[in-house]
């Protein structure tokens, strides 16, 4: 495949992961829950809801959807429950009154088989965007957001699931994926495990030839910009629109591209695609045009369907605004790369 | 020498505090019937508590989404910004923005909840002697978790968090009935916390803990999150407080050594560890307390480490349940 000729406008807009699941789809699965539903309705449903919200991001002018991890609880539950040696003992609150099922590794875990590439392949049949993009927790995370029971120590933990990672990554190239993002929220949170959690992302990623992007959000990038060369990933979306814009600096001589987060998914008042665009003609002092992409700060789903997607409506608008200005510069593509540099 | 189990800060929200919070937000229950619930799942908290044979508890903080909040939303001065991590936890919270003097409100809920707590636990307890702290964060925690946009220094905007914020509240708490404050001060130990920045905390707690026992109310001061080595010779400045030890981040022997050299004599033991799901072994409770009574300390009080938000209900349910049932075998020992 010739990848200097996936082309993609300037400023590509995209999506982090999760996307609100409509209100039909909540019930269903509630009645699933009780009883009232087979496994195979389950599946209709799931299906149903993704060609749903595909078409809220594509009408919303997305170029890059997901299919809005519709099927998935939540981020680290929904891989905890598909890799063996994982137990859930209930939920635990994370901010406010939001709760995961924080999973417990009491025996050696082991890949059980494909987690993600029905999604991607389901996905891929339905979306009408030449690009589209899978999101696959870290390895990273899902150890830091576990309880270990059985490991010695949580590196070895963690290698033992960027193993896991591998596997997956790899069978999403093997069906044609070309974007996976990798998304690890708990990066920066312990500094002084960086060294080796670089080198846990790095294992997942080994071997793999596709377009891979790393999220990080709600962190210290102070902690993580020392990491930039190292990471071997062609993309950091990271969080900004939470922080006020605050940080930008820590973008300055940044080698890869910018997944740049210009949308808080925290807060439901819609933002001034005006203000959107001020934000991306900041990070233009720092980024190469063709080195940035625009997405929200992390995952939609807590917001209301209809917020979500006015949000994302807002993206595309604010973005639209600085092409029409790069337009004049003669910046009209970008290509969709692989490389762990930009430019 | 005593030997006693506590709660300390918050204990897991029940699937019944969360359905009950999620009513509410979504409009489908009023305050008063929130309220109502609020006050159901506190009195199970203390039913379960009397049962266990624990007395030194909090209310569980029940009424709050974490250490900041919405303590910082009765604060003049404050905005509420986007969330922040809480220290190395996948656990976040609304921070404080600092916009312009600090002053605690006159119209702030706490008096109100704390006395309803109060209340509700003499209820349950009945004659049985009872204590019930308020946790509350530390001025060097708030400090180092704000977003400062209006004061020229750190060291007067901690210093205002001691004196206009955290001492006017203890001393309205203290008008109906409040005799112990819990202060939360993870920021003392924090490895990211300066030496200097160490020092200006210690400082602002040695007043708080003098202002705090003027007006009858004991200080207990918990620290968790980082190694004990940090506080040094600083631990002495505040030993006057009933000193929270985090078993869980410190190095190896450090907490029984912090005793020894000290001299402590009241301390609070965090031998839970509220960030694994794993039992403790009584072996190692036993081991922890005898060290701490050979090393001097008289008063001894064994609870959980850090805020039981981090672990599953039942799991939390289950260790204390498991602590208290450890302490009680070693008091028939000793």
């Amino acid at each position: 495949m010739n990848w200097s000729r996936i082309e993609l406008p300037i400023l590509p807009t995209t999506v982090i992961g999760s996307y609100p699941r409509p209100k039909w789809l909540r019930e269903f699965i509630k009645g699933y829950k009780e009883g009232k539903y087979r496994e195979d309705q389950l599946r209709e449903a799931f299906d149903d809801a993704v060609i749903a919200v595909v078409h809220d991001q594509e009408d919303a002018g997305i170029d890059i959807p997901s299919d809005g991890e519709q099927r998935r609880d939540e981020m680290v539950e929904y891989f905890a429950e598909r890799i063996e040696g994982f137990i859930f003992y209930g939920p635990v609150r994370v901010w406010g009154n939001n709760y995961f099922r924080k999973p417990a590794v009491v025996s050696k875990l082991k890949y059980k088989g494909p987690m993600v590439v029905n999604e991607y392949l389901f996905l891929r049949r339905i979306s009408k965007a030449k690009i589209v993009k899978v999101t696959i927790t870290g390895p990273y995370t899902i150890a830091d957001w576990s309880f270990n029971e059985y490991y010695r120590s949580k590196d070895e933990l963690a290698s033992e699931l960027a193993k896991i990672i591998n596997i997956e990554i790899k069978k999403l190239e093997e069906v044609g994926a070309l974007y996976v993002q990798i998304d690890e929220p708990a990066l920066t949170s312990h500094p002084d495990e960086m060294d080796w959690a670089i080198d846990v992302i790095n294992e997942a990623v080994k071997g793999v030839n596709i377009k891979v992007g790393l999220h990080v959000c709600y962190s210290n990038y102070k902690v993580l910009k020392p990491y930039f060369d190292e990471l071997k990933v062609s993309q950091l979306a990271l969080e900004f629109a939470n922080r006020g814009f605050r940080d930008l600096n820590i973008l300055k001589n940044l080698n890869k591209e910018l997944g740049f987060g210009v949308i808080d998914v925290h807060n439901r008042k819609i933002e001034d695609p005006r203000d959107v665009a001020k934000a991306i003609s900041k990070v233009l002092r720092y980024v190469e045009p063709e080195c940035i992409y625009i997405n929200p700060d992390c995952g939609l789903k807590l917001l209301p369907r209809s917020i979500a997607r006015r949000k994302l409506e807002v993206m595309v608008q604010g973005a639209k605004y600085v092409r029409e200005r790069l337009l004049r510069k003669g910046l009209t593509n970008t290509v969709l790369r692989r490389s762990t540099e930009c430019p | 020498m005593s030997i006693k189990t506590v709660l300390n800060a918050s204990y897991p929200r029940t699937e019944f505090v969360a359905k009950l919070y999620s009513k509410f937000l979504s409009g489908k229950i009023a305050s008063d019937e929130f309220e109502k619930g609020i006050e159901e799942a506190i009195t199970d908290l203390f039913k379960f508590l009397k049962k266990v044979g624990i007395n030194i508890f909090t209310d569980g903080m029940f009424r709050w989404d974490d250490i900041f909040n919405p303590l910082i939303r009765y604060v003049e001065g404050v905005k509420i910004d986007g969330l922040m991590r809480f220290y190395d936890n996948n656990f976040f919270f609304r921070a404080p923005i600092i916009e312009s003097k600090l002053r605690l409100s006159d119209e702030h809920p706490f008096r109100g909840w704390f006395k309803k707590s109060l209340d509700l636990a003499k209820k349950v307890f009945g004659n049985s002697e009872i204590l019930l702290k308020q946790p509350l964060p530390g001025p060097l925690t708030l400090a180092l978790n704000s977003v400062n946009n209006h004061y020229g220094d750190l060291n007067t905007l901690i210093s205002d968090w001691r004196s206009e914020v955290l001492e006017p509240l203890i001393k309205d708490l203290s008008t109906v009935g409040l005799s112990a404050v819990e202060i939360h001060e993870p920021s003392l130990v924090w490895k990211g916390t300066s030496d200097e920045l160490r020092k200006l905390g210690i400082k602002e707690l040695t007043y708080l803990i003098d202002y705090a026992s003027k007006i009858g109310v004991d200080v207990w001061l918990l620290t968790y999150f980082g190694s004990l080595r940090k506080l040094r010779e600083l631990v002495t400045e505040v030993s006057r407080a009933i000193l929270g030890l985090d078993f869980y981040s410190s190095e190896r022997g450090r907490v029984q050594l912090v005793i020894r050299d000290y001299g402590l004599k009241r301390v609070m033991l965090g031998v839970l560890n509220a960030r694994n799901t794993l039992m403790e072994r009584p072996e190692s409770v036993r081991r922890a307390v005898f060290k701490a009574l050979d090393y001097g300390a008289k008063e001894i009080y064994v609870g959980n480490n850090a805020p039981l938000d981090f672990i599953p209900e039942v799991i939390a349910s289950k260790k204390l349940r498991r602590l208290s049932k450890i302490v009680r075998k070693l008091r028939r020992w000793k």
